[in-house]
C-alpha cells in the first residue's frame, strides 16, 4: 500500500522534466503516431509480444524494415559492449546530461532535489520500471561521465530486468561484469560522475547519429543499437522474422555442402527448392502468426 | 535598412512556431533559467548585455576570461578545437542558439505540420536554414549545434552567410561546417567551425531556437556573451561579463 502511494506521488510530480520545457504534453505531441497504450509517465507502451519476438533479431534483421519505413538514422554503432552475447531489448527511458553551469543547475536542483538527498543519476534510476532500457546522453564523456558503478548497475538491473546504454562511461567494471547484463558504453573510467547537470528525463536525446524518443524500442546486439519508433514496431517485427527464417533455412541448406552460393542465395533457383523453401516458410509463418 | 522592418516584426515571428523547432522551451523558460541576468532583454527574451561591456571585451583574451570564470565557479565555458577563419580578429556578441538533431520521419511530420500552420499556404515554403537566418539581428552571434558533423552538417554557403553577416554585423559559430569557403573567406569575418564541405546539410531536423545548447564541452545559454579569439571561444554568462572586464582592466588576476 505504502508503495502504491509512493508510486502515485512519483508519477504526479514532474520529476522527469528536470530542466523543464519538454514535458508530458510535448511527449504526447511528438509521439502521437504511437498506436499502443501509454505507461503512467506518458511513454508509448510497446506490447511485450514484440519485445519477446525481437529477442532473436539482429541489427541487420531490423535495418531493412526500418529503411523501408523511412527511418535511416536509427542505428548507432561504435560501442564498448559488456556481454555482447546477451541481447538488449526494451522500452527506452531517456536521460540527458549537459556540462554543468551553476546558474542553470541551481534552478534544476532546487526544482527537482530541494532536500539535496538524491543525486542526479539516482533521480534517473528512480524513473525506471520493469521492461525499460535506460538510454543516457552523457555526450560521450568518459572521465566524470560515469553514470553508474557496480552498485547502481545492480539497482538498474533489479528494476528493469535489463542492461542499459550510456553515451558516456561506467566504473567498477570488475563488479559489473559478473552481473551478466548487457551494458553499452563509450568507455570506462575510475572517476565518479561529476561536472555535469541533469537536463532531461524522457526528452528527445541524441545518441551518436540517432535521435531517440522516450518509449522507442531499443534493440541491441553485438554490432550496435537500433531505436525503433512504436508505430513501425509491428511491421519491423514481421519483416525481421522473415529475414530470420530465410537465414535459418538458407544456412541450413548451405551446411549440407551440396550447393553453390548462387544456387541458394539470395533466393533458391531450382523450382523444387523454391517450393520446398516456400512450403517451409508458410508453415513457419503460420506458427508465428505473421503475414 | 531592411533589418529595421524585421525587428518590428520579430515579436510576431517569435510568437509563432514559424521555424517549428521542438516546442517546450519557450520565453517563460528562458526567463527562468537566465534569471541572474542583470540587464535588459531583447524582444525574444534573451539577456541583452549592453554594447558598453561588449566593447570593453575587445581588450580581453579568452585565457583571461576563462580564468575569471573558473574562479567564479564556471569551469566549463571554454571550447577549443576549431577551424578558425580570420583568427587575427575577435568575435564578440550575444549568442543566438540553434540546435539540430538527426532527422526521423515521425518528428519531422509534426514539425512540418507546425511550420505549415504558421505560414500562408500560398507561399513557397522557405528552407529551414533561411528561416532561421532571417531571425538574427544586429549584434547576434549565431551559435549553431550541428552535432560536429562535417558532411551533411553545413550551415549555409557564401550567399546565405553573407546575408547573415549583413544582418548581424558579426561572424558565427557552427559546431558543424559550412560550404563555399572561397566565397566566404573574402568577407573578412571571423567564423568558428569544425571544417568545410561542398555538400548541403542533410538528415537533420531543427530542434531548438534559443534553447540551452551544447557546444562541445560547454552548455551555451541564449544571450551568453561569445568571446572568440585565435585560441577558442569563451561563452560568458551575462551576470559575469562585468567581472570579466573589470578583472582584466590593467590588473591581471594571474
Amino acid at each position: 500500500m505504502k508503495k502504491c502511494i509512493l508510486a502515485l506521488l512519483l508519477v504526479a510530480t514532474p520529476m522527469w522534466a528536470q530542466l523543464d520545457g519538454f514535458g508530458r504534453q510535448q511527449l504526447l505531441k511528438y509521439t502521437s503516431m504511437n498506436p499502443y497504450g501509454r505507461l503512467p509517465d506518458g511513454r508509448p507502451n510497446i506490447p511485450n509480444k514484440y519485445i519477446e519476438g525481437l529477442k532473436t533479431a539482429s541489427s541487420e534483421m531490423v535495418w531493412g524494415p526500418m529503411r523501408s519505413a523511412g527511418f535511416t538514422n536509427q542505428w548507432s554503432g561504435g560501442w564498448q559492449i559488456v556481454h555482447p552475447e546477451i541481447k538488449l531489448i526494451g522500452r527506452a527511458v531517456t536521460a540527458q546530461f549537459m556540462p554543468v553551469r551553476p546558474d542553470v543547475n541551481e534552478i534544476i536542483e532546487n526544482d527537482n532535489n530541494p532536500d539535496k538527498t538524491v543525486s542526479n543519476n539516482q533521480r534517473v534510476i528512480n524513473a525506471l520500471r520493469p521492461g525499460d532500457v535506460l538510454v543516457v546522453d552523457l555526450f560521450g564523456k568518459i572521465e566524470q561521465g560515469t553514470f553508474a558503478g557496480d552498485n547502481l548497475t545492480a539497482s538498474i538491473y533489479a528494476t528493469t530486468g535489463n542492461g542499459f546504454v550510456i553515451d558516456g562511461a561506467v566504473r567498477d567494471l570488475d563488479g559489473i561484469h559478473p552481473q551478466n547484463v548487457p551494458v553499452y558504453v563509450r568507455g570506462f573510467h575510475v572517476s565518479a560522475i561529476g561536472n555535469v547537470m541533469l537536463t532531461g528525463i524522457n526528452v528527445p536525446v541524441r545518441i551518436g547519429d540517432t535521435t531517440v524518443m522516450p518509449g522507442d524500442l531499443v534493440v541491441g546486439d553485438r554490432e550496435g543499437l537500433t531505436f525503433i519508433p512504436p508505430h513501425v514496431v509491428s511491421d519491423v517485427y514481421s519483416k525481421a522474422k522473415l529475414t530470420e527464417l530465410h537465414d535459418i533455412w538458407t544456412k541450413g541448406k548451405f551446411a549440407t555442402g551440396k550447393y553453390k552460393s548462387s544456387e541458394l542465395y539470395p533466393r533458391p533457383k531450382d523450382p523444387a527448392l523454391i517450393k520446398e523453401y516456400e512450403d517451409w516458410l508458410a508453415g513457419q509463418k503460420k506458427k508465428l502468426g505473421i503475414e | 535598412m531592411l533589418r529595421r522592418i524585421p525587428l518590428a516584426g520579430l515579436l510576431v515571428i517569435c510568437s509563432l512556431p514559424l521555424c517549428a523547432q521542438l516546442d517546450g522551451f519557450g520565453r517563460d523558460k528562458l526567463l527562468k533559467y537566465t534569471a541572474q541576468n542583470p540587464y535588459e532583454r531583447s524582444v525574444d527574451g534573451r539577456p541583452q548585455v549592453p554594447d558598453y561591456w561588449l566593447e570593453r571585451l575587445e581588450a580581453v583574451s579568452t585565457t583571461t576570461a576563462a580564468d575569471v570564470l573558473r574562479e567564479e565557479g564556471y569551469p566549463n565555458q571554454w571550447e577549443d578545437g576549431w577551424a578558425i577563419l580570420h583568427p587575427e580578429k575577435k568575435l564578440i556578441g550575444r549568442a543566438f542558439t540553434v540546435q539540430f538533431m538527426p532527422s526521423r520521419p515521425d518528428l519531422e511530420s509534426v514539425l512540418n505540420t507546425d511550420a505549415t500552420e504558421a505560414v500562408n499556404e500560398e507561399e513557397v515554403p522557405t528552407p529551414v536554414t533561411q528561416r532561421v537566418m532571417e531571425m538574427f539581428g544586429p549584434g547576434d552571434i549565431p551559435v549553431v549545434d550541428v552535432m560536429g558533423r562535417i558532411e551533411e552538417g553545413t550551415f549555409g554557403g557564401d550567399n546565405l552567410i553573407f546575408s547573415m553577416f549583413v544582418a548581424t554585423g558579426k561572424g558565427f559559430v557552427v559546431d558543424g561546417s559550412f560550404r563555399d569557403l572561397d566565397g566566404v573567406y573574402p568577407m573578412q569575418t571571423m567564423v568558428f567551425s569544425r571544417g568545410y564541405h561542398p555538400g548541403v546539410r542533410g538528415r537533420t531536423i531543427l530542434t531548438g531556437l534559443n534553447t540551452p545548447t551544447r557546444i562541445g564541452k560547454v552548455t551555451v545559454m541564449p544571450g551568453d556573451v561569445v568571446l572568440g579569439d585565435r585560441m577558442g571561444i569563451v561563452f560568458i554568462p551575462p551576470h559575469l561579463v562585468q567581472k570579466v572586464v573589470e578583472h582584466s582592466d590593467g590588473s591581471p588576476l594571474f
